[in-house]
């Protein structure tokens, strides 16, 4: 019985180990049809040690005119990690620049207890009146190891 | 004889029209606030929760009333009204509605309530009448004002009726001062914004115990109610409505520290008065990332309390099954098409005995429809001494997922513009039954594998807690459950499901 129990075990873990984790995958950008999103340091090189603070540069890319606003959105898993400011809305104007970049703080408390921390910054596209536009939202998803 | 009189009046009554109309359940109270205490001079906000009435006939003519949120929204400390500078305001929508019983809203103190409109109604009579004016783009607009002192608790205000505009309620302490703005916990500088986003450390301070003893995010209401900032995502029912308190992460932890959207964590907390048992149940089930449609496992927590004692009797987290991918409808020749889903083709049941299945919308496909339910059916490991009667144990139903498959190989995502907040729950008769094999030294702990599958030892990678009250068999209702109250979201036995999303501030969910 509990052989075909760790035989059970030792299937679903490999099937969820081979399934994506519910977020996007690490990525340097996320883009769309209508904009881009990536930062400095990227996600797959972002790492952070316990009671530091960093600064993340996100840059977003238009890549159609429709694209009025862009409002990323910062969501953070774990207790001990803070970022400001949560959200922030960048808007394009007409004739405007197509890339605008935007800064992040990002601080790692030192009484952090989760090995893996991890948080998201979203980018959710909008039209000039305020409704969605585009095919998913732009993520992207930082997670390292303490 | 007085019986027989009450019958035929109560027959007359529906035959004239004149049935009673059962109220919106949509009266739980406050949620605490992780700073009420810990803050000197902390109030909360004068107003504490609102909403309206929509009544209705429904497809079998029937009236219905049913809890609105929409068009409503309250900005504390920003009225602009000649006279009432600095007020809270409570912006109200349009509609044809003459019922004496359309606005509710609840004060968390005593106080002065205005009605500023260009018409009037006859629910105002008794009010004190005066002027007030507001003055938008150089241009002075003028106004009646209705003022009345209302003490702590609920206000029910009328509707505006057909062609006479919204008014607007303004609200002020009740010696007509305006509310002051809440202090800060020391060395915090950030101030949240009312009607904006809030800072991340207000969203920290919603935190719990977790089985491990470390701490985690916990469950927030949709709005901040001392700040009245927003937090953009909301996680369904207050776990504390039946006296638990949710360790959001805990089982992702365990899990070597799955990165799992904070968003995703979604709680449905019933009361079972007549067994005096009170259900939580969390499902990560975002629809807000298409990524769920290739995950078969989501983490779930049951947790049962005493309702009488607040005794906690079972606590379960793991990631639970929920089988294969099909698509939502049915096709034209009357089949459920598989979703074979390019990266996860292979996903089924792990037990084939809980047949659990997710069923997704697909967007771009000739043969069915892009609408109608996300259905979720699975969610129980019979390993941990849950059982469940018929063919799946926990059914929740998102009706307005925020993404869809865009085809059958869900190569990518449809986003539906929904905020996935009108959702509901069936349990098939859930067992939860203490086993002494599992439990060796009897204290109702043991530990297994994050998917509750395998038994592990405490200390062990991954070893989760699991808990059930040594002696413990109990069964969860059979029914349907859903809720009217976007404020604490206690789910109960009826059947209407307006969405939930208050003052247009769900950004991600």
């Amino acid at each position: 019985m509990k052989r075909l129990l760790v035989l059970v075990t030792v299937v679903l873990l490999s099937a969820c180990g081979s399934a994506p984790s519910g977020g996007a995958g690490n990525s340097d950008t996320d883009s769309s049809s209508v904009a881009s999103l990536s930062s400095l340091p990227t996600p797959e090189a972002f790492s952070m040690a316990k009671g530091e603070t960093k600064t993340l540069s996100v840059t977003v890319t238009r890549k159609d005119v429709a694209l009025a606003r862009l409002e990323l959105s910062t969501q953070v898993g774990p207790l001990g990690v803070t970022i400001s400011p949560s959200s922030y809305m960048v808007t394009f104007e007409e004739g405007g620049p197509d890339t605008q970049t935007v800064e992040f703080s990002v601080s790692v408390e030192p009484s952090v207890s989760n090995p893996k921390p991890d948080f998201y910054i979203y980018g959710k596209a909008l039209d000039e009146r305020g409704r969605s536009i585009g095919s998913g939202t732009l993520r992207l998803k930082y997670q390292w190891s303490l | 004889m007085s019986r027989f009189i009450l019958f035929v009046a109560a027959l007359l009554l529906v035959a004239c029209g004149g049935q009673s109309v059962a109220p919106p359940k949509v009266s739980d109270g406050n949620a605490t606030h992780p700073l009420e205490g810990k803050v000197a001079g902390l109030e909360r906000t004068l107003v504490a929760r609102y909403h309206h009435v929509n009544e209705f006939k429904d497809g079998e003519g029937h009236k219905q009333k049913e809890a609105n949120y929409r068009g409503i929204s309250y900005r504390p400390r920003q009225s602009e009204f000649r006279g009432y500078k600095g007020w809270d305001v409570l912006e109200t929508p349009w509609s044809d509605s003459y019922n004496a019983d359309w606005l509710h809203l609840t004060l968390n103190r005593d106080a002065t309530v205005v009605v500023v409109w260009e018409s009037g109604a006859s629910w105002l009579n008794g009010w004190q009448k005066g002027q007030t004016s507001l003055t938008e783009n150089n241009r002075i607009k003028e106004f009646t004002s209705y003022t009345k002192n209302f003490s702590k608790g609920e206000v029910v205000l009328g509707g505006p009726g057909k062609d006479k505009g919204r008014y607007t309620v303004l609200i002020a302490e009740k010696d007509g001062t305006a509310s002051h703005e809440p202090p800060l916990p020391d060395k915090i500088d950030e101030r949240p914004e009312a009607n904006a986003t809030c800072p991340s450390w207000l969203h920290n301070a919603y935190r719990a115990t977790g089985p491990d003893s470390q701490e985690y995010k916990s469950w927030h209401p949709q709005i901040d109610p001392v700040y009245w900032c927003y937090f953009g995502h909301e996680h369904g029912s207050d776990p504390s409505l039946v006296g638990y308190s949710a360790k959001l992460n805990y089982t992702a932890t365990q899990n070597s520290s799955q990165a799992e959207q904070h968003q995703g964590f979604k709680g449905f907390a019933i009361r079972d008065e007549e067994q005096g048992l009170g259900w939580y149940i969390n499902v990560h089930a975002t629809t807000s990332d298409i990524a769920r449609a290739c995950v078969q496992f989501h983490t779930v927590v049951v947790a049962v309390t005493d309702l009488g004692t607040g005794e906690l009797l079972a606590e379960l987290s793991y990631k639970g099954d929920f089988g294969g991918l099909v698509a939502n409808r049915k096709d034209k020749n009357g089949e459920i098409p598989f979703i074979n889903h390019h990266q996860c083709p292979e996903q089924k049941p792990a037990d084939a005995g809980t047949r659990p299945v997710k069923r997704i919308r697909v967007a771009n496909e000739s043969s069915i429809e892009n609408n109608d339910y996300e259905r979720w059916f699975g969610g129980i490991t019979k390993e941990l001494g849950m059982n469940f009667k018929g063919d799946f144990g926990i059914e929740i139903d998102i009706r307005n997922p925020g993404t869809s498959c865009n085809t059958f190989a869900c190569t990518g995502d449809h986003v539906n513009d929904s905020q996935g907040d009108r959702r509901t729950i069936r349990l098939k008769r859930i067992q939860i039954k203490h086993d002494p094999f599992k439990d060796a030294d009897g204290d109702g702990v043991f530990y297994t594998n994050p998917y509750g599958t395998a038994p592990a030892s405490e200390g062990d990678e991954g070893a989760t807690r699991q808990y059930i009250k040594p002696g413990l068999e109990i069964t969860s209702p059979d029914a349907f459950f859903a809720t009217q109250d976007a404020w604490r979201a206690r789910y109960t036995d009826e059947h209407r499901v307006p969405g939930l999303e208050l003052e247009s501030s769900l950004s991600f969910n």
